[in-house]
């Protein structure tokens, strides 16, 4: 179950942040998303954050303490959605 | 009076990608508009990292293509990139959604700003030049000569004098006139100017009539030794004068 929300954020992150030349494979659900990892910068977190609202009805905000760690990799993200989706 | 020399240029326009295609066409009397497909594919830009990349649109990946040509290697010149509408549509397409949504795309609006193309260049290369941004409406092509003049005659050894447009949506296309006065078509020049005498820019008495030239129309002109003179704003009388032979 978490497997299959896993290859669906992948391909939500690539869509959402036109991500060129990546497939879902490339990504590394356990692998950093920012910094050194994935190498995603602050406008893409709130690109992610509005995307997120849209496609999952989730409101994470930027000053939220959680967010940090929510957005640390696909897996976090993906246990995140699990366990807050509304849509 | 400021005089200049035209060291190096680069220049891509859909169907219009080489020095020959492009000699050709200065003086072929082509139109302005000259293979400049509106739906042309933007070119490669395999120079400037995915990450980078992925938040260019039509007019930047033009403008990104020749600023990055490996014959024209990049040594930290201050950059004067010139649009007149810049990446238009991307703008267009943000007020779209604002008004659909209600809300809009923090990448499209943080890439919405006139400078955001020069920016990802700069960002590929670690450089901190100066980089201006210019929206000059008809006389862009005047204004960015001037600013060019102005980074040299403040000490730098050279300049990238950078021209860059895409075409217009289709709901402004029809306001502004014809395509070679509205300059919309999708193209991107780099010209590296240096401080000499092969051109001189000034205001001359009865400098010209008409419009004022666009960018397609000062290449022409670079291109073309057998032309001595362009009146680059008929206000003002702006002209620039071919003043040697390059090279010599």
């Amino acid at each position: 179950m978490l497997d299959e929300l896993i290859r669906e954020i992948k391909a939500f992150i690539i869509e959402t942040l036109d991500l060129e030349d990546i497939s879902p494979d490339d990504i590394d659900a356990d692998a950093l998303l920012f910094g050194d990892g994935l190498g995603l910068d602050s406008i893409d977190s709130l690109e992610l954050g509005v995307g997120l609202q849209k496609r999952y009805g989730l409101k994470i905000s930027a000053e939220d303490e959680e967010a940090r760690r929510i957005f640390s990799s696909v897996r976090t993200l993906a246990t995140y959605v699990a366990a807050h989706q509304t849509v | 009076m400021s005089g200049m020399k035209l060291r190096n240029w680069v220049a891509w326009m859909p169907g219009c990608e080489t020095v020959g295609a492009w000699r050709q066409w200065a003086h072929t009397g082509a139109p302005i508009v000259a293979g400049a497909g509106l739906l042309a594919a933007p070119p490669p830009i395999k120079e400037i990292p995915p990450l980078l990349r992925r938040r260019a649109a039509a007019m930047g990946r033009a403008a990104l293509h020749v600023l990055s040509r490996p014959e024209l290697p990049y040594a930290g010149q201050p950059i004067v990139l010139c649009s007149r509408h810049g990446e238009f549509q991307r703008s267009f397409d943000l007020q779209a959604e604002l008004a659909r949504e209600g809300r809009v795309s923090p990448q499209q609006f943080g890439m919405s700003v006139h400078n955001a193309t020069g920016g990802l260049f700069m960002m590929a290369q670690k450089a901190r030049a100066p980089l201006t941004a210019l929206a000059a409406g008809e006389e862009g092509a005047l204004a960015g000569l001037q600013e060019a003049c102005a980074e040299l005659a403040d000490g730098a050894d050279a300049v990238w004098l950078l021209y860059c447009e895409e075409p217009l949506p289709g709901e402004y296309r029809q306001l502004l006139g014809d395509a070679a006065v509205r300059g919309d078509c999708h193209f991107a020049f780099l010209l590296e100017l240096v401080s000499g005498s092969e051109f001189r820019l000034a205001p001359e008495a009865g400098g010209g009539e008409g419009r004022p030239a666009l960018p397609l129309d000062l290449l022409r002109f670079l291109l073309r030794v057998e032309d001595a003179r362009l009146c680059l704003s008929p206000r003002g009388n702006w002209t620039l004068r071919r003043t040697a032979i390059a090279g010599a």
